[in-house]
């Protein structure tokens, strides 16, 4: 499993956010992953692994559970828009920091699904295995995490901040 | 179809998870839909968004390497050993931000006291390994890799930073050990130790793949080349020894043959790194 030491690192980092909080889940979860390893044939260790960062970042947080935050999340985003408004013309100049600040904005329950099939490539089959989300779960949440991102780098960076306030 | 349906399916399809006949019927609405039309479009937007942003955020978000030695150094060394290290596990914030400095202080001090005492009994043996010395050298190899699983004697100098490994043996050997880095051959660099084999003093260095350690010993040897030589020492441990370039090379682990010659392969065909000493 070490050799995908990098990818949990990265989950850990994209889910708890701030970079001390990510040591302590990546440093907890590996070692949950070591007394489990022989546990049982698993044909995906990188998906179980990452299976593991995840349950321990729940674990590890204060907060309340993910299912208090989902519902509240689900608004109009559909506004029309032409293609060649300013929000098209934002995504096409929208750069790495402001897809990271928009990211990092997006409620824990968006941010994991698209983190892991947009900056960590897995299916929705794997995804299904990392989070334990009903395949329609996966495909709802994945849809609602890019509505929000596109209309947050959209509407750049000043008009997006306001959106983690809700 | 409805634009509900179609503004879920729409994101399927970006990601090519959606199957033939949905994708008829998401067409055909698109088709009719201007409002989902631009929803596809601004959506391929931010797919392309991502993509130009991804080489970026892979970079800034790599893994600290004192933060992977830390993880490496927190980790049980083998099956055997994971039991006695689980509590470890159930505490809720590990204190090893304080814990490994400590410990390593200790480790660099026990070396200095052993470093002192072994350089005065210290005798070069520049011969290579006779046949009749193979299999007590096998016994030898595998008792040492045993011993150095024990908690804590693993590594003195632990890092998987190349860079930092073979500096810290300056002084300590009458040769520069050679440290090497297999990453993308899934061997992973956990660090180095000095250590004493058949009387000899050697450098010890030390990978791991998946959960198996593998301590990679080196000393002097005056012969030719040789290619990897594979043994199974019993109790599940191979040792694989090879002579390059004036090193003498004992490799032992719990891998198999194979795994130990991919190891030795890997190994032999990576560039040597270069300090000057």
């Amino acid at each position: 499993m070490l050799p995908h030491l990098d990818d949990a690192w990265r989950l850990a980092r994209w889910l708890a956010r701030v970079d001390h909080d990510a040591e302590d889940v990546l440093q907890e979860a590996m070692l949950r992953a070591y007394r489990y390893y022989d546990v049982g044939g698993r044909d995906n260790v990188r998906a179980w692994l990452l299976a593991i960062v995840r349950n321990t970042f729940y674990t590890l947080r204060t907060e309340g559970p993910v299912a208090s935050l989902v519902d509240e999340f689900d608004e109009d985003v559909h506004a029309t828009n032409d293609a060649n408004s300013p929000e098209h013309q934002m995504l096409r100049d929208a750069d790495a920091q402001q897809v990271r600040a928009a990211i990092e904005r997006l409620p824990v329950a968006f941010r994991e699904v698209l983190v892991l099939r947009e900056l960590q490539g897995f299916s929705y089959k794997e995804i299904v295995e990392i989070t334990g989300l009903k395949t329609g779960t996966v495909m709802s949440r994945l849809a609602r995490a890019r509505e929000r991102l596109a209309r947050d780098l959209g509407v750049g960076a000043e008009g997006g901040s306001h959106h983690a306030m809700q | 179809m409805q634009c509900s349906d179609s503004r879920l399916l729409i994101h399927a399809y970006l990601d090519n998870e959606l199957g033939a006949g949905d994708s008829v019927r998401l067409n055909r609405h698109i088709a009719d839909c201007a409002d989902c039309a631009r929803e596809l479009e601004r959506q391929s937007l931010l797919q392309d968004a991502l993509r130009r942003a991804r080489p970026t955020l892979a970079t800034s978000d790599a893994l600290p390497g004192a933060l992977r030695a830390r993880i490496l150094a927190s980790l049980p060394l083998s099956e055997s050993t994971s039991a006695a290290m689980a509590p470890l596990a159930l505490r809720p914030r590990p204190s090893l931000h304080r814990r490994q400095p400590l410990t390593f202080a200790i480790a660099a001090s026990a070396l200095l006291l052993l470093g002192g005492g072994f350089g005065v009994a210290w005798e070069r043996h520049a011969s290579t390994v006779s046949a009749t010395e193979g299999n007590a050298m096998i016994a030898e190899v595998v008792s040492d890799h045993v011993r150095s699983l024990q908690p804590q004697h693993l590594t003195d100098v632990l890092t998987s930073d190349q860079h930092t490994v073979k500096p810290w043996f300056d002084g300590k050997l009458d040769f520069s050990p050679q440290v090497r880095d297999l990453d993308a051959a899934g061997f992973v660099l956990v660090g180095g130790r000095l250590d004493v084999l058949h009387g000899r003093r050697v450098a010890a260095i030390v990978y791991r793949r998946r959960l198996h350690p593998i301590n990679l010993f080196q000393f002097v040897a005056a012969g030719p080349n040789t290619t990897p030589t594979s043994n199974d020492a019993g109790d599940g441990y191979t040792t694989t020894s090879w002579t390059q370039d004036g090193i003498a090379y004992w490799a032992v682990s719990t891998l198999d043959r194979g795994e130990m010659e991919t190891f030795a392969g890997a190994f032999r065909t990576s560039p040597s790194l270069s300090v000057p000493r």
